[in-house]
């Protein structure tokens, strides 16, 4: 054990092997801001953790509101200094200082030294003195502070809640005791010293249920009518027997101090109370907090608990580029040009700021920078009528600090959403370029080595066989062709120049030119086409939807085996035309029948076709501007059934 | 492939890209006579005047004046056959040109085959202006004289309008003709008629003379620009 006086002293700066934890004890006191600064100095000389605490202690007459609010402010300045805070309940402050620190490992503790008279000391016992005597392993640091810090000294006034009924039923009681003592002495002639007891049961039962002055005054009361009432000569003041004497100096101790004890276990009980409540309200809004997933959610519920349980409305700043703006506010937050300013200011400065503080004290609300870590995530702006009590304050102070780590929290999952969804794209485009880049050069690869072979060896190749070589390369400039125009069409869909030149056309004429375009294509199926009698002209764009059919086709065409049928129907249902491509393939595996339309996308059965995976998507792109829709279903003998709906409203009859 | 009306020719070929005008010589060389060649349309506009050309391939994306503008210049002196090299989306240009006297477009990327068919047409048409009584394609033949019409040898009843728009397809058979030239044609029989009216008459002219509509082998539909009567 070691003690170090004065704060000149600090400890040598050896490197331990073990992480150092400073606990700075924090009192009522003003001059605890700068034991918290020195503690700060001295954790971050020795790197060590910082952990700021103040104890409480419920049996201590009432502490006045400026004496709470000055520890709050300590405290909140601790955190911000990066401290890890603690409020704690004890009856000996020396006792739970200890405790506590040897349950986080502390390895310092940092005290303040009041300056007290020599007698105080003795009577009251020195914390200090307790601290350094029981605290072993801990070094304990004492720093002095000035007495003048201490002058708060707690008045009568303040203690609320003494009102006369109270006091009325403390004589009420000290009525009853002598009521039932009057019924006793008459029938069983005791010695009245024995109805003592049944004053000491009124006093009990009355500082169990009041406060400790009306169990004082109650004690004081019994004394003097159990005088009066059965001490000989009776009915006067006077006492015969010296002994009696006695009996009142007991009576009257045993009473006090009965009520003395029992008013702390209430005060206990209270604060116990109270603790509990805010614990179930901080887990409310923590459960609450753990289920949103996103910065409006939190703050609704940060809004809603904080006012339902406080009697203030309050107002979320958000920083957006370095610019404070305003997030949300309750429902009755007054908010100008002054308050907005007031707010900016308590963020730049990273300081409490508005009424009552140093900063824009014009304004109506107290704005207060919202930390987590050194990071300053926000603003909380608070405005109330009346100024919150202590523990209303602690309970705000718990609340935002639960917000401000959701808050952090959100932040850095869209961060990293962010982050995911730029790979998505990079992957979707490295997708693209892989898929075009493969297609491109398939058939390439069948033009250059057809032409090469033609080049080297033409001499020797028989007719026939440059005629294969010469038709094959042939036939993959079209799918060149086919690829490139899709890819065109496309970047158009996307970006979304194309611009539809609709005109009515009969839907025989939109299937002809799609023939048309893929005559060579189809020469190995067979192409029935059934048309409805009295099908209206449809409004398109021809060149467009015939292109929808020409894809279509030529997805069929892909992957249906030759010589078999591919269907196409036209049918009016209820106005709107139902057009339908259909195939004798393999059609598409069911879970896989929703992606179909998706870019670049293909069915895991098309390995063996060729294919970018766009014509689809285009189609449903064209079909789409054309306020048509387009799905696709498997027959159920085999084969693929795609259907276009164009509604009523996109047709013309003639 | 031997073509009376292609043999012996003086071809003029404007396009900028030289690969493509090397396709062209290489591809016209069994046909022609003599190639020109320019990559802009000032400098053709000049080769024609000084060459006079029988036939003129023209692309439509020139540098400084474009195809449209030498179509136009050039119309104002000169009948010589001009076909127009397009890529897809042009649709407008080529209308325009097709508008402004260009006889047929090809679009790129294009085989020789169906330029020589273009060609053919093109010449076909300056060449010989009087039309023959009696228009033969497959199994389609219309009598000019008599008006009957008839599909494998079983007559056709056309109503007045479906006959005069028949008229004109045979009048520019094989060959592309846009709406605007076809409205242009029928107005002078006093029929005044909106696009949309003109294509549910080609129609029903399909219904009577095609066996298959939607698999025309007669009128096809040019998506975009028109129709051709295939010969």
């Amino acid at each position: 054990m070691s003690v170090h006086y004065s704060d000149n002293n600090l400890p040598s700066l050896t490197p331990s092997t073990h992480t150092d934890r400073l606990m700075v004890a924090v009192s009522t006191s003003p001059s605890s801001v700068r034991l918290v600064r020195a503690g700060y100095r001295m954790a971050q000389q020795l790197d060590a953790d910082f952990i700021a605490i103040y104890i409480e202690n419920p049996t201590q007459e009432i502490v006045p509101v400026q004496s709470q609010k000055q520890v709050n402010e300590t405290l909140r300045l601790a955190e911000s200094l990066g401290a890890k805070v603690l409020t704690i309940t004890g009856q000996s402050v020396s006792k739970t200082l200890l405790k506590v620190a040897r349950e986080h490992q502390v390895t310092q503790i940092v005290i303040g030294q009041t300056l007290r008279s020599r007698w105080q000391e003795r009577l009251q016992g020195s914390i200090v003195n307790t601290l350094v005597r029981e605290s072993a392993e801990i070094d304990v640091y004492v720093i002095s502070t000035s007495r003048d810090d201490f002058s708060n000294s707690v008045s009568l006034d303040e203690q609320g809640g003494l009102s006369w009924q109270s006091y009325l039923a403390g004589i009420l009681a000290v009525g009853v005791a002598t009521l039932v003592g009057y019924i006793i002495d008459s029938l069983f002639h005791f010695n009245p010293t024995n109805l003592v007891m049944i004053y000491l049961l009124a006093i009990v039962v009355t500082s169990t249920r009041y406060s400790y002055g009306v169990a004082a005054v109650a004690s004081f009361l019994s004394v003097v009518v159990f005088n009066v009432a059965f001490v000989p000569p009776r009915y006067t003041f006077r006492v015969e027997d010296a002994e009696y004497i006695i009996t009142f100096i007991g009576l009257g101790s045993v009473g006090l101090v009965t009520a003395y004890l029992a008013s702390q276990v209430r005060r206990l009980a209270i604060s116990a109370q109270n603790r509990e409540q805010q614990t179930a309200r901080l887990y409310a809004f923590s459960q609450d907090l753990a289920i949103a997933t996103d910065i409006q959610t939190i703050t609704d519920n940060l809004l809603s608990h904080t006012t339902q349980t406080l009697d203030c409305e309050l107002a979320l700043f958000l920083p957006e580029q370095n610019t404070l703006h305003l997030q949300q506010t309750s429902a009755t937050f007054y908010i100008n040009q002054r308050e907005q300013e007031a707010a900016t200011r308590a963020y730049q400065q990273g300081q409490q700021a508005g009424k009552g503080t140093k900063l824009a004290s014009d304004a109506l609300g107290l704005y207060r920078p919202m930390r987590v870590a050194k990071q300053i995530l926000g603003v909380i702006g608070i405005q109330a009528d009346a100024p919150l009590s202590a523990d209303q304050e602690r309970l705000l102070d718990a609340f935002v600090s639960q917000y401000a780590l959701a808050l952090e929290a959100i932040q850095l999952a869209q961060k990293a959403q962010k982050a995911e969804l730029l790979s998505a794209k990079e992957k979707l485009q490295q997708t693209i370029i892989s898929s075009v880049s493969h297609d491109l050069r398939t058939p390439l690869v069948s033009v250059k080595g057809a032409l090469s072979s033609l080049l080297q060896d033409g001499d020797t190749l028989t007719d026939a066989m440059q005629h294969e070589l010469l038709s094959g390369a042939f036939e993959e400039t079209d799918r060149l062709n086919r690829l490139l125009g899709n890819l065109l069409d496309m970047s158009r869909l996307q970006s979304g120049a194309m611009i539809l030149k609709r005109e009515p056309y009969a839907i025989a004429e939109v299937i002809s030119v799609a023939r048309t375009q893929l005559q060579s294509r189809l020469k190995n199926h067979t192409v029935q086409v059934s048309l409805a009698e009295n099908l209206p002209l449809i409004q398109i764009d021809l060149v467009l939807f015939a292109q929808v059919f020409v894809n279509l086709l030529d997805n069929a065409v892909k992957y249906s085996p030759p010589s078999t049928t591919i269907q196409i129907e036209a049918v009016l249902n209820d106005g709107d035309v139902i057009l339908r491509v259909m195939d004798e393939g393999r059609g598409i595996p069911e879970p896989e029948l929703v992606h179909i339309f998706d870019k670049f996308y293909r069915a895991s059965t098309a390995n063996s076709v060729g294919g970018s995976g766009l014509g689809l998507s285009i189609v449903q792109g064209i079909v789409e501007l054309h306020d048509s829709s387009i799905t696709a279903q498997n027959r159920p003998d085999g084969g693929t059934i795609f259907t276009i709906t164009v509604p009523e409203s996109q047709t013309l009859v003639i | 492939m031997s073509d009376a009306f292609i043999e012996k020719l003086k071809i003029l070929v404007v396009d900028d890209e030289l690969a493509i005008r090397r396709y062209l010589r290489t591809a016209l060389a069994p046909h022609a006579h003599e190639i020109i060649e320019t990559d802009n349309g000032e400098d053709a506009l000049i080769q024609c005047a000084t060459h006079h050309p029988d036939l003129l391939i023209l692309d439509l994306n020139l540098p400084g004046i474009n195809g449209i503008t030498v179509t136009q210049r050039l119309r104002e002196w000169s009948e010589v056959p001009i076909i127009i090299l397009s890529v897809q989306d042009q649709d407008t240009a080529k209308i325009e040109a097709l508008d402004a006297g260009a006889d047929d477009y090809l679009t790129k990327p294009f085989s020789v085959g169906e330029l020589m068919a273009r060609m053919r047409v093109a010449l076909r048409h300056r060449k010989n202006e009087v039309t023959e009584p009696v228009f033969e394609t497959g199994k389609l033949v219309v009598n000019l004289s008599t008006r009957i019409v008839t599909v494998d040898g079983e007559e056709v009843q056309l109503t007045p309008t479906e006959y005069d728009l028949l008229k004109v397809f045979v009048k520019y058979a094989g060959r592309v003709i846009t709406h605007q030239q076809m409205l242009k044609e029928v107005r002078g029989a006093g029929y005044q008629t909106e696009i949309h009216l003109l294509r549910v008459h080609v129609s029903n002219l399909r219904q009577k003379i095609e066996d298959d509509p939607t698999n025309p082998q007669y009128i096809r539909t040019e998506a975009g620009v028109g129709y051709r009567l295939m010969a």
